[in-house]
This record gives C-alpha cells, structure tokens and sequence, in this order.
C-alpha cells in the first residue's frame, strides 16, 4: 500500500497526531538566538535527533523535518546555498532517528519573500525554489509533505504545485497562518485557502501558529463544512505574552490536550502543536484525544470558487449567480486600445465597479486579434486580483493561455469553456484537472451549434464522461444551455431554458447563460433579458454571465433570490430595497429663506445653498445682512461645534464649502451694494521650502476667506524670497506658513528672519503637525492649532492693528 | 532574514478604518453625524481605499554601536541621532522600512484640493492611515520571519524627520531599500514623493 494511501486509511480510523514545537526545544538544548536552526540542526545531529526521538516517543505518528527554513531565500541569508543537500541530510537525521517508529513529514515553510501577484518573487522562482526543497526531502526518504505557516496562499500554492510537479502523488498536507482576525497577512481567510488548497490537490488542509488551541476552534469549525480533505490544527500552546521582553506560552500540557478535544469536535483529524509546545504536550494530546473518531466530511453539494480571500457557493440553495460580464474587449474600443498598450485602469474599474453593483464572479476575457493572448490573460488575471476580491471566471479557448492564468491565479477560477470538440478536450481537461478549476461545459461539437436541447444533453453526456476519466465530479461542471438571440429565432429561448430544465433533471448538473445574447438586435434590451433571467430562473438556472450594472437583471436577481428561498427571510433583498430614502429636506414653511441658509451652511449642503442663497435675495434678504447676520454666525457656529467635537473635520470642510459657495453667489452683489464688501485684512499663504505637504494650509485658505480675509496662496515648497515679494506686492497684513516636519519647520524660521531683513513688519502665524506654541513664540510669529483657530487669530491681530498695539501673539507688523 | 532587503510591490491590507476616522478628528460619544452623513463619507474613503496602490520595502540589519553619535548597523550605515539609539537600546538589529500609498491617491488629493477639499481631507488621512497601518504589516510580516530565530521587532519606530533624525537620514534608507525600484522618488530638500510615502526605524530584540 503507498503511503498516501496509509494514510487515508488510518485517517477513516483515528486522529492522527502529529508532532510540537522544534524551535523552542532546539533553544530549550541551548541554540542560540539569530541562527539558522536548519543550520543548526545539520552542525548539531544529535540535538535535532533527540528532539525527533522526544515527540516521537510521546506518541506523535509524524515528525516534521527540521527544514522549515531550509530553502535558498532563508539560507542565503546565512551564507549558504545548497538547498537539496541540507534537506536531504536532515530527512535523513529525521528517518534514522524515527526508525520506523513515526512517519516523516518534509517540513516546508515560507521562503520569507511575498509571490507574485502580492509580492516580488516571481511565481516560477517561487516554484523553482520549493522544487529544489522537495528533491532534497525526497532524496531524504520522508513519507509525506507539509506545507506550513504560510501567510501567502499564492506562495503555499507554489509550494503545492512543486510538490505535485516533483513527486506526483505524495501525501501532502499544507497549513496557513491566521491572525487574530481570522485572516493571513496577505488578507486570505481559513475557508478561501480551503477551497483554494483542496482543489490544487491538497491532502490535508489547516491552520497552525500563531493562535492556541482555543483560537483555532472557529476557523476548524469555519472550514468543516465545505471539507472534502482531513483538516488539521497545530495550535500554539496558548497566546503568547511578553513578560520581561520574552515572549512566553504558557498553556500546560493538560490544558492543551483538552483544548485539542475540541478541535476534533469541530472537525479536525490531524492535531499536534506549534510554538511554545512541548513532549509532554503531544502525550496528552495523544491521550485526551484517545477513542475520539475523525470528522467523516461530507461536504453539501455545490460548486465552490475563490479567490485569495472570499469564496463564492454556486448550486441549489445558493444565490442566483451573476458573472460580471464587462471585462472583454469585444465591441469596447477603449478597452481594447489600453490592452494592446498594457495599461490596466479601466480592468481595474470594471472589477471594482461590477462588484460593487454584486457581481459574485467576474469573467475575464481578452480575445483581440493580434494579441500574446497567453501574457495578456496572465496580467489581467493579475491585475483584477489586485482590484478585487471576487473569484474569476477565466475565459479563453486558448488552452495554452488558460492554463498559464490558472496557474499564477491564486485562487479556484471557474474556466469558461469546455467544449465537445475534439481537438482540444484532452488537453483542456488534463490542464483544467490539474489547477483543480471546475469548469462551463460548452454542449458544442464541431462549428455548428446543437439547436435542439435533446442534442445538446448528448454532448453534454459526452464530454461529462470524459471529464469522469481526469478526476472531475458533477460538482465541477457548469452546463451553459447556449442563448441565441430571440430576434433570430423565436423558438431558441424555449430550446435554452429545456436545456437548463434537462441538465438539472436528467443528468444532476448546474448550468449557466450568457445572458444578454437572447436581447441582441432588439430596442431597450434591458427588459428582455431581465425576464429572460426570471425564466431561466425558474427552470433551475444557477448563475447568469450578464452584465451586473443593469439595474433590471440585478433587481430581478434579487426578487428570484427570494421566491426560491436562497436569500432567508429576505435579508438581501431587504438590504437592497429596504432602506427608506430621505428625501431631500424640503423648506419647513416656518422657516424663513434667512434660516434655511444658515442651515445649510450647519449642515454643508452644497448642492442646495446657491438655491437658497438666490430664494433668500428673492425674498428681499439685504446681502450685507446675509452675509453678516445669517452666514458669518453660522459658520462660526460650525466652528464651535469642530472645536467641542461634536462636529470633525469632513464636517467642517463641508460646511465651509457650502459658505464658499454661498459668498461667491453674494459677492458681486456686495459689490454694487459697497456693504460688508471690505476685506478683514490681506493673507498671504504657503507652505515653506522643503515641504509638499499642503492640505492643512488649503483649510486655512478656506476658513480665512469665508470669514472675509483677502487670501493669496502660493502653493507649497514656496522659497522665503518668493513669499516676501508677495507680501509686499499684495500689501499683506500677515503672512501664514505651513510645515508638516520637524525638519522642515527650520524653513519657518528663515522665512521670518528674511521677511524682517527685507524690511517687512507684517505679522506671522505659523501652523502644522509638529509645530508648537513655543516654536512659534520662539520665532516671533503667532500660532494657530488648525483652520477654526486661524480665524481667530488672524482676527485678533488684525484687531491689534486697528488699536495700534503691535506684538498680539507674537505677531509684529 | 538578516540583511536581506524585501520589496512588497502590492500589498493587500485590512483598511485601517478606525484610524481614518480618528486622524479625521472623529470622537467616538462626541461627534455627531446626521442621517447620511456616515454613508457619505464613508463612500469617500472606500473611494480613497480604491486609489491606495501600497506598496512596501524592509530590511534587517543588525546593530554594531549605539550611542551619543548615533546607531552603527551593519554595512557601516550610520543615523546620527541619540534619539533613536535610545529607542534601539537593548536591540541586536533595526528594521528598516517604507511604505507608499502610491501616486493615484496623491494625484486625486490634488486635484480634489481644488474643488471639493471635503474630499481631499478624507483622501488625505486615507493616504496617511494607509501608509502607516503598511507599516504595521511590514512589522507583522518581518516577525513572522524573525520568530523562528528566537527575534522579533519591536512595537515602536522612529520615522526619519522627527526628533533628531533628520530628513537626511532619509536618503540612506531610500539607498538602503532600493526606493527607486518601487516608484518613490526623493526630492533635494530629502521628501519622499509621492507625499503619502514613510519611511520608519524599529528595532530587532532577542525573544530568549
């Protein structure tokens, strides 16, 4: 019997115990910090070999090789090059020192390094890299493979496919780490990975590090029902805690192996322990978890997708699935042209935007002549993982260009299609199997297309058949029941929707349409496929590829979500059309046209204050007093409110918007009318040499001006020469500056001491991040916290002007 | 890990979306938004969150003197600034790193200056947030790697441009961790660009 089949069998009796902690135990024998514990391990035998025996003799039925570091990336860092020969020679320490007594797992960790498309190392590098690990390990003699602590599920698919490419069929058991919000590093979550893993090839599936037993309870009991492979948990003994700058665990043995019975109560078979775990750990898990059975799986019925960090179901009791159609060139001239020029920003705003209007599953299509479709496909794959979140539909009849996207794809994506043709079905098949990509049956054999649902089902028959011989489940196919245009035959939308009914009825299959081909030629397209969908719908249609910003095919898909019971008690449904509207506030009729400006300028209205600006002047409001009665109060009431919290700083924008906009209305007006007209004082702003950094003095220009200072801004990175011409050119009664560093506040300073030697005596505030009171005091300028203040201040100053008292706070002129 | 520079060219992270809405002056009992308001600005920053493209670098470099003069790492790179020694007291290495939001977000702040600053300001501290929770992540995934050798980083950093560090320290880090390679620029007054790019120090201690 091979031993992957060992395996299983000992699997379908009990748990399978595997071993703790190597790290802590080589420090516990006196390794010491900042080596290579692989290194370490291969100078010093008998240290690694009684660390094999500890866990081996506590009743671990597998021991890791101590080689989890041992690939060129980590070991180049020590100097050392020769991946294959470290991993042979420490399987081989591990096998001579199990002696047949415990299993030998290979032990793969990260290389360290991010893959492509999250990181710098190129997916091949990735693959290249684990392959020279897996040749030594099996040069070594280990039973089995164990891909673990990956943050980076692309990188443990690489580390997957090495295993695959290199060995074939070894055991092959591959555990992520999670943080405590239940995701990697790189944002995938426990069930993505599963579904991603599992279908890769996977044996075994899992989490270890990083969380104690406890931790690792529901996201055992997250991947449970979507299994088809054992999982497995290798907790570490408890959190850590830092006590005294050490980082400890402190879980004991006893209370680590009870913990470890729920584990397997949530559905794990394969436990053991991580960081801070110890011998004696392993034989009270081996002993609290005696008797207990493994999970029997039995994961529902449905197809499952994913990308690095959601999963979608697909199949009865699930949604009515739609499959973002607008990613592909045809017919979208702008598209094409940024393809053929390599610039993706309109891919990326297509995913983004179809999965905000509740695409499930985005379609990836670059079919254009005169294209390396292979490489396109490739970055747009990429591209769109960057963009999204949402699992692919990847779409090509080039089986070269397939199967190089579903490999750098770090997820399960749906492959849009497989036909009956016989050219390409092996081959189709063999690449498809191998990424574990379920796949869009296409009922067609040769040029022509089957017209008849009848002929159409024995294609079907056909190639399901064939699908059988490379591994493939009824669970992996999607029939696509073939929609032609209604305006060219009247009687296809009926053969389509018996098609959908046959494949449900007679063969247990999932099918699929493209939606909006039964529209085609016809006005206002919308409606027709909109019933079309509601149709199919009902004839057990799982998923629609149609376009998700039609507002009619999404309504419909919510409205049939609910009618077939997929969306409980409405919840979506409810999400989407549920939510009263407000209107918008219309004028209370007690209120004056005077109030209802003041109201707009609290709330920042700026779509309606020009309206009401113009109501009030209307009504015969005398601008000045607008201006100075109503306005100026309220948007200094807006800035008591940000001063006292109750309102922040978006807030506050809005609001002084909204009486930018309503001062701008009234301007000319003030005028002709000479009231109110005069300016408060001349401001010249910048932010000085050295920074970029402008948005906090862009909010003092906006604050000043609405409250009738004269404002001259100069930008940013502006010299002391070029603010000291303005200053004198504009007549400024102050000069404001801006700096967001420590550094660059020195600029302040030399701005100060260049404006008193031209001769110019107008007062200075200064603000930003870093800057103080004192340094202000210290410069001879006045200071202000933010925008709210600056009024203030320069108000003050240029009060203490008037009186003819010079040096208000700090200021001089 | 030690001496091995790392490039992160597109980093996925959980938006920090409490931080934004502190950095926004958001207080949590006080602040009062009306009906809509939430949503609104909301929709703002997942609109910023969508023109973040983060990108990172790190690299660990253990440490040969600290003192009065600065910190002395390996390749005989020095920071001349006792306030960061003093943070690295007690370390064996320092974590170099960066982080970027990327030019999209920076390029929108601008042109949204203009005419919608309400905009701007939730870019802005999106921009900012983002940048900085990169950092968190660099430190996350640098202790990952770190643990196994009985190492890990240190919660708190020093970011060249405050204290004593001086902006010129910036340089060397942007040297050290090849910042070219991942699109920032340096200006002569020593700016990352694009502007929501940090550079920042940790320190490396023993676990046992």
């Amino acid at each position: 019997m091979k031993t992957r089949d060992r395996i299983r069998n000992r699997l379908s009796r009990r748990v399978l115990i595997l071993d703790g902690a190597t790290g802590t135990e080589l420090q516990a024998r006196g390794m010491p910090p900042g080596v290579s514990p692989e290194l370490y391990c291969a100078e010093h035998p008998d240290i690694i070999r009684s660390v094999h025996k500890g866990y081996m003799l506590a009743g671990a039925d597998v021991v890791y090789t101590c080689t989890f570091g041992a690939n060129r990336y980590k070991l180049a860092s020590y100097g050392s090059a020769d991946a294959r020969e470290l991993n042979r020679r420490l399987a081989l320490i591990a096998r001579e020192a199990s002696g047949g007594r415990a299993m030998v797992a290979g032990d793969i960790g990260p290389t360290g390094r991010l893959v492509e498309p999250f990181g710098d190392l190129a997916f091949e590098d990735a693959v290249a890299c684990f392959k020279e690990q897996v040749q030594g390990l099996a040069q070594g003699g280990v039973d089995l493979f164990v891909i673990e602590t990956m943050m980076d599920i692309q990188e443990a698919r690489a580390a997957l496919i090495a295993v695959k490419e290199t060995v074939g069929d070894a055991f092959t058991i591959v555990t992520m780490t999670y943080d405590s919000s239940g995701r990697t590093l790189t944002g995938s979550d426990c069930v993505s990975a599963l579904v991603t893993l599992q279908s890769l090839g996977a044996d075994a599936v899992g989490c270890n590090c990083s969380a104690g037993p406890a931790e690792m309870v529901p996201l055992v009991a997250a991947m449970s029902p979507l299994a088809r492979v054992p999982i497995v948990a290798k907790p570490n003994a408890g959190l850590p805690r830092l006590k005294g700058g050490v980082t400890t665990f402190e879980m004991g043995a006893r209370e680590f192996a009870l913990a470890g019975r729920a584990l397997i109560e949530a559905g794990a078979s394969i436990i053991g322990g991580c960081c801070g775990t110890t011998p004696g750990h392993i034989e009270e898990l081996r002993a609290a978890v005696k008797g207990m059975r493994p999970s029997s799986g039995g994961a529902p019925r449905a197809l499952l997708l994913s990308s690095h960090a959601r999963t979608a179901v697909l199949g009865e009791g699930s949604e009515l699935a739609v499959i973002g159609e607008r990613i592909n060139p045809t017919g979208k001239k702008a598209l094409q042209e940024e393809l053929r020029r390599g610039v993706f920003s309109l891919v990326r705003e297509y995913a983004r935007s179809q999965v905000a209007k509740g695409a499930k599953v985005l379609d990836v299509n670059v079919g254009m002549p005169n294209v390396n479709e292979k490489e396109l496909l490739r970055e747009v794959v990429k591209q769109v993982v960057l963009a999204c979140d949402a699992p692919l539909c990847i779409d090509s009849s080039n089986p070269e260009a397939l199967g190089a996207a579903l490999r750098v794809y770090p997820g399960r994506a749906l492959v849009n299609s497989i036909s009956g043709e016989q050219d390409t079905l092996d081959e189709k098949l063999r690449i498809t199997s191998f990424y574990g990509a379920p796949f869009i049956l296409l009922p067609v054999t040769g040029t022509s297309l089957p017209k008849r649902a009848a002929e159409r089902l024995a294609v079907v028959r056909k190639v399901v058949a064939r699908a059988r011989d490379y591994g493939f489940g009824k669970d992996d196919i999607l029939v696509d029941a073939l929609t032609m245009a209604v305006s060219a035959d009247a009687q296809a939308p009926a053969q389509t929707l018996e098609t959908i009914r046959l494949a449900r009825e007679r063969l247990g299959l999932m099918s699929v349409v493209g939606l909006s081909n039964v529209s085609f030629g016809l006005p206002e397209r919308k409606w027709v496929n909109a019933a079309f969908l509601a149709m199919a719908s009902a004839n057990g249609l799982s998923c629609a590829i149609a376009n998700p910003e039609s507002e009619e095919v999404m309504s419909v898909k919510h409205a049939v979500d609910v009618l077939r019971g997929s969306d409980r008690d409405a919840h979506a449904y409810i999400a989407k059309f549920g939510a009263v509207v407000p209107e918008k506030p219309q004028p209370r009729t007690h209120e004056s046209p005077a109030s209802l400006v003041a109201r707009a300028i609290l709330e920042g209205d700026r779509e309606r204050i020009v309206e009401l600006v113009g109501m009030a002047l209307d009504k015969g409001e005398e601008p000045g007093r607008l201006v100075d009665e109503v306005m100026i109060p309220a948007i200094r009431e807006v800035g008591r409110l940000y001063e006292s919290k109750v309102y922040f700083l978006p807030q506050l924008i809005a609001s002084a918007e909204a009486m930018k906009l309503a001062v701008e209305r009234i301007e000319p007006l003030l005028d002709r009318g000479g009231a109110s007209a005069a300016t408060k004082g001349v401001v010249v702003l910048a932010t000085v040499r050295g920074d970029i950094h402008d948005i906090g003095k862009n909010i003092v220009g906006l604050m000043l001006r609405n409250n009738g200072f004269t404002v001259e801004d100069l930008g940013k990175d502006v010299p002391a020469e070029r603010i000291a011409e303005a200053a004198r050119e504009k007549g400024a009664h102050i000069v404001g500056l801006s700096a967001l560093m420590t550094t660059t506040m020195a600029g302040m300073e030399d701005t100060v001491r260049y404006l008193r030697n031209q001769g110019l005596r107008c007062a200075v505030m200064v603000g930003g991040a870093v800057v103080t009171g004192d340094f202000a005091r210290a410069i001879g300028a006045a200071y202000a916290k933010d925008g709210v203040e600056a009024v203030r201040v320069a108000e003050s100053i240029m009060a203490s002007l008037v009186k003819g008292t010079e040096g208000v706070h700090g200021g001089s002129r | 890990m030690i001496g091995v520079r790392k490039h992160y060219p597109s980093m996925r992270i959980a938006p920090p979306w409490s931080a934004i809405y502190r950095r926004l002056g958001f207080k949590a009992g006080t602040t009062e938004l009306r009906e809509g308001e939430r949503v609104h600005i909301d929709r703002l920053i997942q609109e910023g969150i969508d023109l973040v493209e983060l990108k990172g670098a790190s690299l660990v470099l253990g440490i040969k003197g600290l003192g009065e003069g600065g910190v002395l790492l390996e390749g005989d790179v020095l920071f001349p600034s006792a306030s960061l020694a003093g943070m690295l007291a007690g370390c064996t290495g320092a974590l170099i790193m960066a982080a970027t939001a990327g030019r999209g977000i920076v390029e929108a702040i601008e042109r949204s200056s203009a005419d919608d600053l309400t905009r701007a300001v939730v870019y802005d501290a999106v921009g900012s947030e983002m940048a900085d929770a990169a950092l968190d992540w660099i430190v996350s995934a640098v202790g990952q790697d770190l643990v196994r050798m009985a190492l890990r980083p240190t919660r708190k950093r020093f970011s060249s441009g405050y204290g004593d560090l001086g902006l010129e320290s910036q340089q060397t880090i942007w040297e050290m961790l090849r910042l070219e390679e991942l699109g920032i620029g340096l200006t002569p007054s020593m700016m990352l660009v694009p502007g929501k790019s940090v550079t920042a120090v940790a320190g490396v201690v023993t676990l046992a």
